[in-house]
């Protein structure tokens, strides 16, 4: 069975000083960063993070009063070589998985590209890859621990 | 049941003739007696000749909080202090408070549509009436403990406060009524299941009211107590409470018709509306004999039904006020209150935070409502934000007929004053 990785997503306004705040708690208590990504519309957004523990920073951050919570995502190899990506994400919508977004992180131990892909359904995404018998990674592999 | 059947259920043809009958004698008591009124009238060019029955009320001047603070201690007094047995006070958190005197005729006729609501709400003789509403100042306690003795319940005069005694005493002496404020009724109640003595109480209604509560709060306090819990309206200035109250259907409160005649005006404007309008409620105290108030302007925002109620009684309905109009925002061309939004937000599971920010652009209004979200809402994707605020914001123009943009915030990230949410933001008036 593949494995999902635990992802925070913490709501975010935009003003200025936002990033830096949430950032600076997770440091003080020695939360390591693995990968961030921002996605924001006009007057908000979501600050996207894998941290090498989720629980604890989910808990330093609602202790702080922000909104944040811990979504089920999978590191998704991309094949090395032009086209890679492109043919992974055809072969995701021939099997209708829904994709809400992604976003890039390099592995620490082998060097090589994932994609950290959120599907609406994680199941199916989970089924699609397997059935192609796509790589994805835990967090062993992905060098945080 | 009833307590002055002929008058709760009269018809309304010969209660309107008695209302008119009241009004003019008291048009010429104020007139005689109140000089601070009379000069009211004077400026409004009226004269008691020019009252000839309700139909002539709207030429009255309004009495407002302002007229009474002026007045204060014994200006608005109709009567000699010797006629007077008994004053209330409002709890005037800001400037002068007002005095109310009353005379015999005054207590008796205020306990009597206390004790109308007792009855409506159940209560009789076999009653044990615990009265939990303060007792001094406040017309709370007063106004309970005189129609609980008029209905012939037994009467605990607990007054507010010292919880252990109140549930010693509810328990031991089998209280079967309660009156208390809402918010008091609902801290009982947590208190008694967290004892589970609740098997043991005998409690079956309860009438609340001094504070403004909601329908999941009536819903809260009747399945924690297994009792019914009934609503009642009044103010010091009238009286205190009785000025209306709920029946057995419990949809509206009936006013006393027979002492309080209502009207709903334009909070802005001041015109009278018809009956069904949404304005500001002002009472007309029709036979009080020692401070006796024409078209006093409550502030509460409040709508009137005159359809029959199926109980029998023939008095018009009260809604439950559903703000103040001080609070009342014009947005748009229309009366906005932020007690509207607050129960569109509870009633979908917000937290009360939230902010109303209302500016003028291109001379059009502008109108944001910020909410706080919570944890619970987030699910970590931005669609889904979109959607709450798109669902809000539909929800919140079936309440209040036009679009506000709404924004989802981070927790406490509203501006606070004393603790509380700094509700309005007002650019307009900037
Ligand atoms: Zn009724």
């Amino acid at each position: 069975m593949k494995k999902t990785i635990d992802q925070i997503s913490v709501f975010m306004e935009n003003r200025p000083g936002q990033l830096s705040e949430i950032l600076g708690l997770l440091a003080k208590e020695n939360i390591n960063l693995r990968a961030l990504t921002v996605a924001e519309v006009a007057e908000y957004g979501v600050l996207r993070l894998i941290v090498d523990d989720p629980e604890k920073a989910v808990k330093v951050l609602v202790a702080e009063q922000r909104v944040a919570v811990v979504n089920k995502v999978m590191a998704v190899s991309v094949p090395d070589r032009p086209g890679g990506l492109c043919e992974l994400i055809n072969m995701l919508a021939e099997d209708n998985v829904d994709i809400e977004y992604m976003y890039s992180v390099f592995s620490k131990t082998d060097g090589r590209a994932y994609m950290i892909i959120s599907a609406k359904d994680v199941n199916s995404l989970i089924n699609s890859l397997t059935k192609h018998n796509i790589d994805t990674d835990d967090y062993n592999d992905m060098g945080i621990n | 049941m009833y307590y002055q059947k002929e008058i709760e259920c009269m018809d309304r043809s010969r209660l309107k003739d008695m209302q008119n009958e009241k009004l003019l004698r008291q048009v010429r008591h104020v007139w005689d007696n109140v000089p601070y009124y009379r000069e009211k009238m004077k400026a409004s060019g009226v004269t008691p000749a020019d009252i000839k029955s309700l139909e002539d009320l709207y030429k009255l001047p309004f009495v407002t909080k302002d007229d009474l603070r002026e007045s204060y201690p014994y200006g608005m007094f109709a009567v000699p202090l010797s006629e007077c047995v008994r004053i209330h006070s409002t709890s005037g958190t800001t400037g002068r408070r007002v005095i109310a005197g009353y005379t015999q005729h005054d207590i008796d006729l205020w306990e009597d549509c206390c004790a109308r609501a007792i009855v409506a709400a159940g209560g009789s003789r076999e009653d044990i009436c615990q009265i939990g509403y303060g007792y001094g100042l406040f017309t709370g306690g007063a106004g309970f403990h005189g129609a609980s003795h008029k209905v012939g319940c037994l009467t605990i005069p607990m007054s507010s406060g010292n919880t252990d005694r109140q549930l010693q005493f509810m328990e031991d002496l089998g209280t079967t009524f309660l009156c208390c404020t809402p918010s008091y009724a609902e801290y009982l109640a947590e208190c008694i299941n967290e004892r589970g003595i609740r098997d043991k109480l005998k409690l079956r209604a309860g009438i609340f009211g001094a504070e403004a509560w909601s329908e999941s709060m009536r819903k809260n306090i009747e399945e924690s107590l297994g009792i019914r819990a009934y609503d009642i309206y009044g103010l010091t200035e009238l009286s205190g409470p009785g000025v209306s109250y709920e029946c057995g259907e419990q949809s509206g409160m009936h006013i006393n018709e027979d002492h309080f005649y209502a009207e709903i005006v334009d909070p802005v404007t001041f015109e009278p509306l018809p009956f069904g309008s949404k304005g500001e409620l002002v009472f007309t105290a029709l036979d009080k004999e020692a401070f006796p108030l024409f078209r006093y302007r409550t502030k509460d925002i409040c709508v009137l039904n005159d359809e029959p109620c199926k109980c029998g009684r023939t008095h018009i309905r009260m809604a439950k006020p559903m703000g103040r109009s001080d609070d009342m925002l014009i947005i748009k061309g229309v009366n906005v209150f932020p007690s509207q939004i607050e129960e569109v937000l509870i009633s979908k599971g917000y937290s009360s935070n939230y902010q109303i920010v209302v500016d003028r652009v291109n001379h059009s209004d502008t109108f944001e409502i910020r909410v706080e979200l919570g944890a619970e809402d987030f699910a970590g994707s931005l669609s889904r934000i979109n959607e709450l605020e798109k669902k809000l914001t539909g929800d919140i123009k079936t309440m209040l007929g036009i679009v506000a943009k709404v924004r989802l915030v981070a927790p406490k990230s509203i501006e606070r004053s004393e603790g509380k949410a700094i509700r309005v933001i007002d650019k307009r008036k900037i």
